[in-house]
């Protein structure tokens, strides 16, 4: 009686082979993107990895599409016109359709597609600026099989260039759920080389995805950033003004700028952030304090004193600061994230939620101070 | 009498009422009141933890002064005694369903999404029947083995999520509402309160009453404090206005970690040791009633009471955790009402009935 106790008992643990599925009958989906359709509501792209492909990396990428009423449809009706089974369970990256974003319908649309089919919030966010399919096939390389370069370099590029911001679709929702700040995610297109103008302005060429003077074997680039009002994007700035918002919202860590000194000469300065910044909100009034480490290229070649050049370089970061300001309170787009230290002075939720606090934020006045410390002395004049 | 007590040390009673503090402390809440005014999640466990320790310590110096080894000795002595123990065996039962109904859904909704309830509850059935029927001895001793990695699995759960952590989420912190923070506190007290009310009924397998204080108090507060650094960081990786609304908060920290992280696979081997350590926690509740169930009530047998309370626990589970409006309101009154079972009767408990001294009943 005893055996067969531990056999039935046994048996119990056996559960997971039933309807068991070889590795091989999944195809994996490495890349999802959603965007405005032309006869459906919304067409789902999606790069699915699958076994074939080249003798060296036996798998091959491809770019499939639906066009569908919502996310579950077009995924029924991929996975139904698919020769593998759909596994969302290497998806990392989410792409979504500018003309959509700026309508902010995706937010309702993706809400449902999270959970189920083993897709999470953790994906890394771009806005795309041209079609999707044109966007992916752009990353597409025989080089980098499982797509794992475009990916790292959203990371590191918000690490060490500051250009671009790395954020994740569950940071955006939280934006989106009235959290006290507004989404900035990173921009990609294909590099034809059309012009996207970004909202402060004043760049002769702006470092924004799709816009950069690139040759490589990779088409689709990553730079700059789409901000948001709430769920809808109302605009791009540029890899300059984007390092200059992380700068306020506590993510740069390194960036190099470029700043033309009153005597015509251009120099380039490595910054690094050596503080978290302060920001202290007293009701319509702010102050920001950045601190930063700079490191001039060349500095032999500078003819200036050490003291001039720093305080040039604060006073200018900090007329770039304000300016960028400006820009985003004229979108109403609190992508520095204020909101984040104004609910410090609630204590309660109900109070905090009955406050508009971007009511607030579009005539508030911010006084930047940039705290610049050198860490090369440039070549002085006068000691010569 | 065959209760299946066995006998146990220190380092297994205070392993299980650590386990079970855990678990009840991060899987047994209801997100919507939680969450709902802000977070203080921390400061409720911490706060509810407290109360719960003073009725322990009230109940173990009750068991000092009158002589006695586990709260059916106290129970014995007071007046209404099978009334005061039913609603206690009902706090045990409810206190299992809650962290098992929340891994329920969890299971379902997201790692086997084609399967349902009835059918990953058969899976539980018979583990629960089979731990509850073993007894006191084996539940705390696998508590003891499973305790080192599950320490394990919460610490590499919460450096796991540790670049996801922001401090601005903390806010707002609702103290303008302290009494409401005191009211969450006390709905809260099943939660931190039935670990030790279940070792007090197992007390007799303890050894002595010292070493059952010692081992509650440890375990309880252990326990405890890691639930509220575990809620502490919940509430750094998610806004109230989400945790309000999110169904496995637990589990959706463990699978915000992005694909370039190493502990990126680590969800599904948690989750599972995680619903490993709720079976077992469920099961100890579950014989806790039992035990307490037989001495009241004059059964000989604990293994009949722990079929029929399995039984009840997976039906209640399947009935209440079915999505519906119905049952979300009779569990969001469960979860906020269920303190009195345990905070009324016991202070009833302690108060000795009067017992006819023999001139009295002479002279009649």
């Amino acid at each position: 009686m005893r055996r067969i106790g531990m056999i039935l008992f046994c048996l119990t643990l056996l559960c997971s082979c039933m309807q068991s599925k070889n590795i091989d009958e999944y195809a994996y989906v490495l890349n999802v993107g959603v965007e405005r359709g032309t006869t459906m509501p919304y067409l789902v792209t999606l790069v699915v990895s699958s076994p074939g492909g080249s003798e060296e990396t036996k798998v091959r990428n491809e770019v499939i599409s639906a066009e569908a009423m919502s996310f579950s449809e077009a995924y029924e009706t991929l996975n139904a016109a698919y020769p593998s089974r759909l596994s969302f369970a290497r998806a990392s990256l989410l792409a979504i359709g500018e003309d959509l974003a700026r309508s902010g319908e995706q937010t309702e649309f993706l809400n449902f597609a999270f959970g189920k089919p083993d897709l999470w919030p953790n994906l890394r966010v771009v806005i795309a600026k041209e079609p999707i399919r044109d966007v992916f096939e752009g990353w597409i390389s025989e080089a980098d099989p499982s797509l794992r370069r475009i990916k790292t370099a959203v990371g590191d590029l918000e690490k060490s260039s500051g250009i671009t911001p790395d954020t994740g679709y569950s940071m955006y929702l939280e934006a989106v759920s009235g959290a006290g700040f507004d989404a900035m995610l990173a921009y990609a297109g294909t590099n034809e080389y059309t012009l996207t103008e970004d909202l402060p302005g004043g760049e002769a060429y702006p470092i924004v995805g799709g816009s950069l003077l690139v040759e490589s074997l990779l088409n689709t680039s990553v730079a700059g950033s789409a901000v948001f009002d709430g769920d809808r994007m109302v605009g791009v700035l540029d890899g300059r003004h984007t390092m200059e918002t992380l700068m306020v919202t506590g993510a740069f860590r390194r960036g190099e700028l470029a700043f033309r000194l009153p005597d015509g000469y251009t120099i380039r300065v490595t910054l690094y952030r050596t503080h978290a910044p302060k920001i202290r909100i007293d009701g319509q009034q702010a102050s920001v304090t950045v601190y930063l480490e700079a490191d001039p290229y060349a500095p032999q070649t500078i003819a200036m004193e050490s003291e001039t050049l720093k305080a040039y370089l604060e006073a200018q970061l900090e007329t770039e600061l304000d300016a960028v300001l400006k820009a985003l309170q004229h979108v109403n787009s609190d992508a520095m994230g204020f909101g984040r230290y104004a609910v410090k002075r609630f204590y309660s939720a109900a109070d905090w939620e009955a406050y508009d606090w971007k009511a607030d934020y579009r005539t508030m006045r911010v006084v930047f101070e940039v705290n610049v410390m050198l860490s090369h002395s440039p070549h002085d004049p006068e000691t010569e | 009498m065959n209760l299946r007590i066995g006998t146990f040390g220190k380092q297994e009673s205070a392993a299980i009422v650590l386990l079970a503090s855990f678990i009840g402390g991060c899987f047994s809440f209801d997100s919507r009141a939680l969450f709902g005014n802000g977070n203080a999640s921390y400061l409720v466990q911490i706060l509810a933890l407290i109360q719960s320790l003073l009725l322990f310590e009230a109940v173990v110096w009750a068991l000092r002064v009158r002589g006695g080894n586990d709260l059916s000795a106290l129970i014995g002595d007071a007046r209404w005694k099978k009334a005061l123990a039913v609603p206690l065996i009902l706090a045990l039962l409810i206190a299992a369903i809650q962290p098992l109904g929340s891994f329920l859904v969890t299971v379902t909704e997201y790692v086997f999404v084609e399967s349902k309830q009835v059918t990953v509850c058969l899976y539980l059935l018979p583990s629960l029947f089979l731990l509850t029927v073993l007894g006191a001895e084996t539940i705390v001793r696998t508590a003891r083995v499973l305790l080192p990695i599950l320490l394990l699995s919460i610490v590499a759960a919460l450096l796991s999520g540790l670049g996801q952590y922001r401090w601005y989420r903390l806010y707002p912190i609702p103290f303008r509402d302290p009494y409401g923070i005191f009211m969450l506190a006390g709905s809260a007290q099943l939660r931190t309160c039935a670990p030790l009310l279940a070792l007090l009924c197992i007390g007799e397998g303890t050894q002595d009453r010292m070493a059952m204080r010692n081992a509650g108090r440890i375990g309880a507060i252990a326990g405890g404090l890691t639930a509220a650094a575990a809620l502490f960081a919940l509430s750094l990786t998610f806004p109230y206005t989400e945790l309000k609304m999110m169904p496995s908060p637990f589990y959706r920290m463990l699978v915000e970690v992005r694909a370039e992280n190493p502990t990126l696979r680590l969800d599904r081997a948690v989750l599972f040791l995680w619903l490993g350590a709720a079976v077992l926690i469920a099961a100890f509740y579950l014989y806790a009633a039992c035990v307490l169930f037989a001495k009241t009530f004059g059964v000989r047998d604990s293994r009949p009471p722990a079929l029929l309370l399995s039984g009840i626990a997976v039906t209640l589970m399947l009935v209440l955790y079915y999505d519906s409006e119905l049952t979300v309101a009779v569990l969001q009154g469960l979860y906020q009402n269920s303190w009195a079972l345990i905070s009324v009767p016991i202070p009833l408990i302690l108060i000795r009935r009067k017992r006819r001294t023999r001139t009295c009943a002479a002279s009649e």
